[in-house]
């Protein structure tokens, strides 16, 4: 009996959660579903050839895309506009692209250069997330000198050895940082050391503390 | 990185079983295992406060808000900050010097009530079993991300860790884990910023490119009633949250109760901001995931090194089993302490008590996984929401019932009752109409908590002048309270 009860109570506490109106809801997951992305990146000297191509379901009416702006860096937009459909705005933060979507889903390709620092080379991630499982993201890079490949890149990439390197992400990250930026201090290495610092530290610190708690009076 | 994780969670793992066993053999009676022999000092406690309070919906739904919402989710520590100044000045104190076990102990005491004791202690098993299905579905999310484990069988992972060492060392063992818990999250998150504002490319363009995406992130997505909506649901919660007031038993005394707060204050400052910034930096990173909830671990698991994503890992297990923990604790002790040893068998053995409650303990840990498979809302939603009862049937007769001698028992039994049917009923009537009137479900439960808190013990019999000395009549002239019973 209590048992019955306690589960209609924890039942219905659950239901009011779920239908809580004072916070907008957290997960209303848009219609728009990024199925599939392939992504080439070419680089050549101080230039990035980047060309994208994204398939989208359910886009509604139009779709927009965001690419992060980097200060040192011009964007070269290879794009026909206005009556095909796109629009581009650029705002302080982002370059953003309007497409208009005629039908169920919307296909587009993009092609832009990326001149100057390249330690980040910004990608258009539309505003409809991947479904981890489902979608498929292909991200490649090819022309990167020997050496030069960052220690930890983002997002993750491996190497098969044929000169391309490879990342399948299961969300769009906002840019590629895969070349290893020049006289930076290199803060993820720096941030692995301090794991291993810390660790042995504290334990050290706890060791003194237990050896002066038992010292003789 | 699987490989790092398995390494630093063995390693971690390994700590905690060694602690957990060292602490059986120093279990012997219920004081022991509830309140670790009252002998927990201010750093280790406020720790342990730290690591109850940051749960789950920090590390997973608190991120995700950030990530969805921006900077004015950060408003609602304030709420949370000040309940916990609450408790220090109004609640702890007195709580410490009575000196019981559990929190119904209290209620049954204060108001010389067994029964409105039982009805807290079942109150307290219900809303705190839908707190464990917040942190089991976050373990599942976790398990899902990163590991592609099945929700059920990263759930039952977390419920096997997570019971062994608190059956094994009740809250001696709970308290050393949990302040090695928190030097864990503390350390992975001051170490993860770094680390994402590196890749952001600074903190300035990340600013841009957040105004860009949406003004509000940087601004105010939640309206002023809404953020305290959500802070006097988090600070009511808090001033009277009975698995955090359980901890304050077992510390040494009243000062130093007081002292472990601020502590845990401080420790919550640090997670607070880390959390912030994680959750605005990884929207700059993956401006567009499926779940909010995924923040974090897409986090760790895709953009921090190995070593520092494995410890933050760690770290968000941490948060969960810290909280999965001291609710365990509390729900075990509502059953074991309240409902069997006060009410069902008060001839019970000391070894028969702790028996049943580390029986309960198991039991009451798997309920909850039957309910977070079923996914009834996203992590913090679950969270705001039990937060919201708790703070409308425990808020009054706890903080109220402390700091004013006229309560009687039909008066806390009344606003418990009607604090949380209050806040039931708005929430499925006039909740809807939130963006119009403004008033949240948490405000009208305390409101028809307290107004029937203050009407109904005034037209009823004061309770007895000798269970409310130890109360008010301060430390002089109290009994020192049971320390071992």
């Amino acid at each position: 009996m209590t048992g019955t009860f306690a589960c209609a109570a924890v039942t219905a506490w659950l239901a009011t959660a779920a239908t809580a109106t004072t916070a907008p809801a957290a997960s209303v997951a848009p219609q728009a579903t990024l199925r599939d992305a392939r992504i080439r990146i070419s680089l050549h000297g101080d230039t990035a050839h980047v060309s994208a191509r994204y398939r989208v379901s359910d886009p509604g009416d139009a779709l927009r895309f965001n690419a992060i702006r980097i200060a040192r860096q011009v964007a070269a937009f290879d794009l026909v506009l206005g009556r095909s459909g796109l629009r581009l705005d650029t705002l302080p933060g982002l370059f953003r692209l309007t497409a208009i979507a005629r039908g169920p889903g919307l296909s587009l390709e993009l092609r832009y250069d990326v001149t100057g620092d390249l330690a980040r080379i910004p990608l258009f991630v539309p505003e409809a997330p991947a479904a981890p499982g489902e979608s498929r993201l292909l991200i490649l890079v090819d022309g990167l000198p020997p050496g030069r490949a960052a220690r930890f890149p983002f997002p993750h990439f491996t190497h098969p050895g044929t000169g391309t390197w490879v990342s399948t992400p299961d969300h769009l990250p906002s840019f590629v940082a895969l070349l290893a930026p020049k006289g930076d201090i290199p803060v993820p290495t720096l941030a692995q050391w301090s794991v291993v610092v810390i660790a042995l530290g504290g334990t050290a610190l706890w060791l003194l503390v237990q050896l002066w708690s038992r010292r003789p009076a | 990185m699987s490989g790092t994780f398995f390494v630093v969670a063995g390693i971690y793992l390994a700590v905690i079983v060694g602690i957990s066993v060292w602490s059986y053999f120093r279990t012997g009676d219920e004081v022991d295992f509830l309140a670790a022999g009252r002998s927990i000092g201010p750093w280790v406690g406020g720790a342990v406060l730290a690591a109850t309070q940051i749960s789950a919906g920090t590390f997973v739904g608190t991120v995700g808000r950030h990530y969805l919402a921006g900077v004015s989710w950060w408003y609602v520590w304030f709420g949370v900050w000040a309940g916990w100044l609450v408790s220090a000045f109004w609640v702890a104190p007195k709580l410490r010097r009575f000196g019981a076990l559990t929190v119904p102990d209290y209620i049954a005491v204060r108001f010389g009530s067994k029964a409105a004791g039982a009805l807290a202690g079942a109150l307290i098993v219900v809303s705190y079993t839908i707190f464990l299905v917040a942190q089991f579905q976050a373990g599942g999310e976790i398990g899902l991300a990163i590991f592609g484990l099945r929700p059920l069988t990263a759930m039952l992972i977390l419920v096997a860790s997570t019971a062994v060492y608190t059956v094994l060392g009740g809250v001696r063992s709970s308290s050393y884990i949990e302040f090695i818990q928190t030097l864990i999250m503390v350390s992975a998150l001051v170490i993860a910023v770094p680390v994402l504002v590196y890749y952001a490319g600074g903190i300035a363009p990340a600013k841009r490119f957040l105004d860009g995406l949406d003004p509000r992130l940087t601004a105010t997505f939640y309206g002023w009633k809404e953020i305290l909506a959500f802070s006097v649901s988090f600070g009511f919660s808090i001033a009277a949250a009975p698995y955090e007031m359980t901890r304050y038993y077992s510390m040494r005394d009243a000062r130093t109760v007081q002292r472990a707060i601020f502590v845990a204050i401080g420790f919550q400052l640090v997670i607070g901001v880390c959390v912030l910034a994680i959750g605005l930096l990884t929207r700059v990173l993956f401006p567009n995931l499926s779940s909010p909830d995924l923040a974090s671990s897409v986090m760790a698991f895709q953009v921090l090194p190995p070593l520092v994503g494995a410890l933050l890992l760690v770290a968000m297990l941490s948060a969960i089993m810290s909280t999965v923990n001291s609710i365990l604790l509390v729900v075990g002790a509502g059953v074991a302490h309240d409902l069997y040893g006060k009410l069902l068998r008060p001839d019970a053995g000391q070894k028969r008590l702790v028996l049943i409650n580390r029986v309960s303990i198991v039991v009451l840990a798997l309920i909850p996984v039957f309910f977070a498979l079923r996914k009834y809302g996203d992590v913090q939603s679950i969270v705001v929401e039990q937060a919201k009862f708790i703070a409308s049937f425990f808020f009054v007769p706890v903080v109220i019932g402390l700091n004013w001698r006229r309560g009687t028992a039909p008066g806390a039994v009344a606003a418990m009752i009607g604090g949380f049917l209050a806040c039931l009923v708005w929430t499925f009537t006039g909740q809807r109409g939130f963006a119009r009137h403004g008033i949240d479900a948490v405000e009208v439960g305390i409101a028809v908590s307290l107004a029937l808190f203050l009407l109904v013990s005034c037209y009823t019999r004061p309770v007895p002048q000798e269970n409310l000395a130890i109360f008010f009549d301060g430390p002089a002239e109290a009994s020192p309270g049971p320390t071992r019973t």
